[in-house]
């Protein structure tokens, strides 16, 4: 069990820090060895899966000291959910990559590792199990992220880059600030530990310990780009290249991640956060943020704005229903969060296609030659349907799990909330906007000017691309089971119990030496200080 | 000592934050590094403000005596963190120097291609 919670971050290490070492690879090995990567961290997200998969908690020690002292590596179904979705999305990139012969990879000389060090960064930041590793885990994604963003050079790239860059180093600073906060008065930054030092607050120090928590969802919600602080996301996603964006489709996931462990604390800080709905905060920016979002789609001047726009949307829809707090609105908000991934992810790719293919690349204005490919139209127009939320496909389902979950917490919660009906008006009219944008662009781009008498000049660059598209009716199709196990995942998470009893089960190989205590800090001083 | 610490931190963290804000590239990085230092200071007084104490027990320093190691241990890797991270800046503002041709973060000049 160990192994397999290792080994999605140590195979990605290596095969990163191989790939630094020897620059002078030939692109052919440099994919080889970045599919390699990708392939493994979805096995071994798959074998994770598997493991908890009937409720267990796969937990192991790193550098064998004892729990909670020592750093753990903890997968529950959330964590294995998301890293098997990291994995899936890794290998799709991998794959288009390794088949297109397109340059993606070819102007910086370190894109694999870069890329491996990436996936680091995701399945550490989703398997660790306390705050300190979680900011750790987050700082090499990001620097991995701002590598990758710049590939390619351009003065827009670089633009995009710094913004990106100045923002998340402040938004790091708010992490540590929060996490320095919570050590000083709850005395463990221990995700399993935190739930009963939290409780245990004395009056003095609660306020301070709600301060860092707020920081924390500052922090968060920055990594999840939610109004207001989400203007890095358009101007990075959409300089990226199409490759990188399908990657990045991930990591606002992050912050999605992030704020749901941060959710499952709050219960037990009661006493640190008072009556300040830290939830309904979260609620109110996601319903902007899918506003702004789909303003955005209608407005884009071209396709790849307008997709990243799409992700802006997708994350305030899915955080409206996490936010919501009941265990169908977490479950709701995680079905919706896998088809976004995977949908966003096809549509960067499918887009770099169409773009190619295209006289006036991917900018929405009429071009004399239309995009050749039979199978361009159909994709766009399915990654469409599934994006706005249109039946058949997952965005549907997952749009209309989300708004009953809204309108039952509506009708339960006594905590105070934006109010369902105002969420469903901006969740229905943000879908209308969508699909307003998205006919506008498939018209502009399939239907204006002359059909090309030339086939498609790069016809092996779809499979990856349709294939995470066609995760969509899947994910239709098996929306029994898998609300079943959401439905789980959100239970387990509510509950906190088992992580908690994961994780003080855990003892060391070697047994601690009785002359040798553990450095266990003095807390009654320590509480006491202040 | 307390109000002499915070003091400081606050001072830090208010020069970083007009820094930061004044939006002009070597600026900014000059106001990120005082925001860093601010939070490290902070998260190193996490573990209590105490004076001549170790960190390691043993060796003539009973467990009663030691300062709490972990946030020693956490702000070493915060600096590391934030030292790498502000050479990135650094090379990313020299680097839109030389494709914007301004020092402003907000350059507009080949931003749009078309």
């Amino acid at each position: 069990m160990s192994l397999l919670l290792i080994s999605p971050l140590a195979l990605p290490l290596g095969l990163g820090a191989l790939l630094i070492a020897r620059p002078g690879l030939p692109l052919d090995r440099q994919r080889r060895i970045g599919l390699t990567g990708s392939i493994a961290v979805l096995g071994a997200a798959l074998g994770l899966l598997a493991v908890t998969a009937d409720g267990r908690i796969a937990a192991t020690l790193i550098g064998d000291w004892p729990a909670p002292y020592g750093i753990v590596l903890i997968a529950d179904r959330l964590s294995a959910l998301l890293l098997t979705l990291t994995g899936t999305l890794a290998l799709a990139v991998s794959a288009h990559l390794w088949l297109s012969p397109s340059a993606a990879d070819r102007a910086g000389r370190h894109f694999h590792a870069l890329f491996q060090l990436q996936l680091f960064g995701l399945a550490g930041a989703f398997l660790t199990g306390d705050l300190f590793n979680l900011f750790v885990f987050f700082e090499v994604l990001l620097i991995a992220s701002y590598g990758l963003l710049v590939q390619g050079g351009g003065p827009a790239r670089t633009r995009a880059a710094l913004h990106y860059v100045v923002l998340n180093m402040i938004g790091s600073s708010l992490f540590l600030l929060g996490v320095a906060l919570i050590y000083a008065t709850a005395g463990t930054l221990s995700l399993a530990h935190l739930p009963d030092r939290l409780q245990a607050l004395q009056p003095a120090q609660a306020p301070l310990a709600g301060a860092g928590l707020l920081l924390l969802g500052g922090a968060f919600a920055l990594k999840a780009a939610l109004v207001p602080v989400h203007a890095w996301l358009v101007p990075a996603y959409s300089a990226a290249q199409a490759p990188v964006a399908a990657l990045f489709a991930i990591m606002t996931k992050v912050g999605v991640y992030a704020l749901l462990r941060l959710f499952a604390l709050l219960p037990a800080a009661g006493s640190a956060l008072g009556t300040l709905p830290l939830q309904a905060l979260i609620a109110i920016g996601a319903l902007l943020t899918l506003s702004v979002g789909a303003l955005g789609v209608v407005a884009a001047p071209d396709l790849r704005t307008m997709t990243a726009n799409l992700v802006l949307v997708s994350v305030g829809t899915l955080l409206a229903g996490i936010a919501a707090g009941t265990t169908q609105g977490i479950a709701a908000g995680l079905y919706y969060l896998i088809h976004t991934t995977l949908v966003t992810g096809g549509l960067f790719l499918l887009i770099e296609a169409i773009s190619w293919d295209r006289d006036r690349g991917p900018w929405l204005r009429p071009s004399p030659q239309p995009p050749a490919a039979a199978w361009l139209g159909p994709l766009f127009l399915g990654g469409s349907l599934a994006i706005a939320g249109l039946p058949p496909l997952s965005g549907f389902v997952g749009k209309a799990w989300i708004m009953d979950a809204l309108q039952s917490a509506g009708r339960v919660s006594a905590t105070p909330h934006p109010g369902w009906m105002l969420s469903w008006a901006l969740l229905l009219g943000s879908s209308l906007l969508v699909v307003v944008g998205l006919s506008r662009a498939g018209m502009v781009v399939f239907w204006q000017g002359a059909p090309a008498a030339a086939p498609s000049r790069r016809p092996s660059q779809l499979p990856p691309a349709a294939a995470l598209l066609a995760a969509s009716p899947l994910l239709v199709l098996l929306g029994g089971p898998l609300a079943q196990y959401l439905d789980a995942t959100a239970l387990q998470l509510r509950d906190g119990r088992a992580y908690v009893a994961a994780v003080t089960a855990l003892e060391p190989i070697e047994p601690t030496e009785s002359t040798a205590p553990a450095p266990t800090p003095d807390r009654a001083d320590h509480g006491g200080r202040q | 000592m307390a109000w002499l610490f915070a003091g400081s931190i606050g001072l830090l963290m208010g020069c970083g934050t007009y820094l930061v804000l004044r939006a002009r590239g070597f600026s900014v990085a000059l106001g990120l590094m005082l925001l860093t230092y601010a939070t490290n200071l902070f998260v190193l007084a996490a573990g209590g403000l105490k004076v001549g104490r170790a960190p390691v027990a043993g060796h003539g320093n009973p467990v009663e005596r030691m300062a709490d190691p972990l946030p020693q241990a956490l702000v070493l890797t915060a600096v590391v963190i934030g030292f790498a991270m502000t050479a990135l800046v650094l090379v990313l503002i020299l680097r839109a120097l030389s494709d914007l041709g301004s020092e402003r973060v907000d350059a507009q000049r080949g931003g749009e291609e078309q």
